[in-house]
């Protein structure tokens, strides 16, 4: 796949690159924005400006790191710049459907909302990613550019505390 | 060969499926009272973790709504270039009614209005670009 957005870069046909981006990553950059700004509606327009810088800076990519690490950095880059400029609540739960949905949040989802908030900010952000990624390590390492290790290793400290927390 | 609880529990953060633990983890946690409450507890907060934190989906509206953002930045021929066009323009019919108008020579309106047709088109474009630079 990542082939294929090359060949098409060499051709310059930048539009059709980043549909296939699009087809790739765009699930995954929408969770992390998610897991970052914890709001379903904001973090779909911070997708949009990822996928929008991406667009503009394909013609200039110089395909020395992979696709996916080069666009994932754009991603963490633009949220961290959302994050810094607005002020959010930092309130939880996120699981918020950005389409009409019907509201769910139940004293469950409060009592897991306040757990998370309680975790030290890596952690946090590991399982909160882990579960949005659909229980994917590689997934969640990639993203926050940590080695997997760590990644299981912030994972494996979260669990240990929220099963004190929750039990 | 028996495996301390440690051990069995760090298995057990690493693979909540039991269908993937290793033969010595499959062997201790049913013999051992600790491990197997601590499975049944990881095994309920990731339960809950999972449906919390259930992994949410882009709206419909998503890519149409980049498709448009991405077509009012495309660079447009006719929308940059139409300003220019319509200035030459405007000069080309005001020369031509003034030649046509005016009892001077006609030649030299037609110069004239080459003239300030051109120092105008430089001016409006020092100024456009100083402006973008704001």
């Amino acid at each position: 796949m990542e082939e294929r957005v090359r060949q098409l870069l060499r051709k310059r046909r930048y539009d059709e690159a980043l549909e296939e981006l699009l087809d790739l990553y765009e699930q995954k950059v929408f969770r992390m924005a998610v897991a970052m700004l914890r709001d379903a509606g904001r973090a779909e327009e911070i997708t949009q400006d990822v996928f929008l810088k991406v667009w503009r800076a394909l013609p200039g990519y110089d395909g020395r790191a992979a696709i996916g690490t080069w666009l994932y950095t754009i991603a963490r880059n633009t949220c961290l710049s959302a994050v810094r400029s607005e002020s959010y609540r930092r309130t939880w739960p996120i699981a918020q459907s950005s389409e009409p949905a019907a509201e769910t949040t139940t004293a469950a989802d409060v009592e897991i909302a306040e757990c998370l908030a309680a975790l030290p900010a890596m952690q946090r952000e590991v399982v909160t990613l882990y579960y949005l990624q659909e229980k994917s390590v590689r997934d969640v390492s990639e993203l926050l550019d940590l080695p997997e290790g760590t990644v299981k290793s912030h994972l494996h400290r979260a669990r240990r505390t929220l099963a004190g927390m929750l039990t | 060969m028996t495996m301390d609880c440690r051990t069995a529990q760090e298995q057990i953060l690493e693979y909540l499926d039991a269908a993937v633990w290793p033969a010595e983890v499959r062997a201790h946690v049913p013999q051992c009272q600790t491990c197997a409450a601590f499975l049944q507890v990881q095994t309920s907060v990731d339960r809950r973790l999972t449906t919390a934190l259930a992994a949410p989906r882009l709206s419909t509206a998503f890519r149409p709504a980049l498709r448009r953002r991405m077509i009012a930045e495309r660079p447009s021929w006719l929308r940059d270039t139409l300003p220019d066009i319509l200035h030459f323009t405007g000069w080309s019919v005001a020369t031509a009614a003034g030649a046509s108008v005016l009892t001077i020579d006609p030649a030299f309106v037609l110069v004239a209005g080459a003239g300030a047709a051109l120092s105008s088109y430089v001016l409006l474009t020092v100024l456009r670009s100083s402006l973008e630079e704001l």
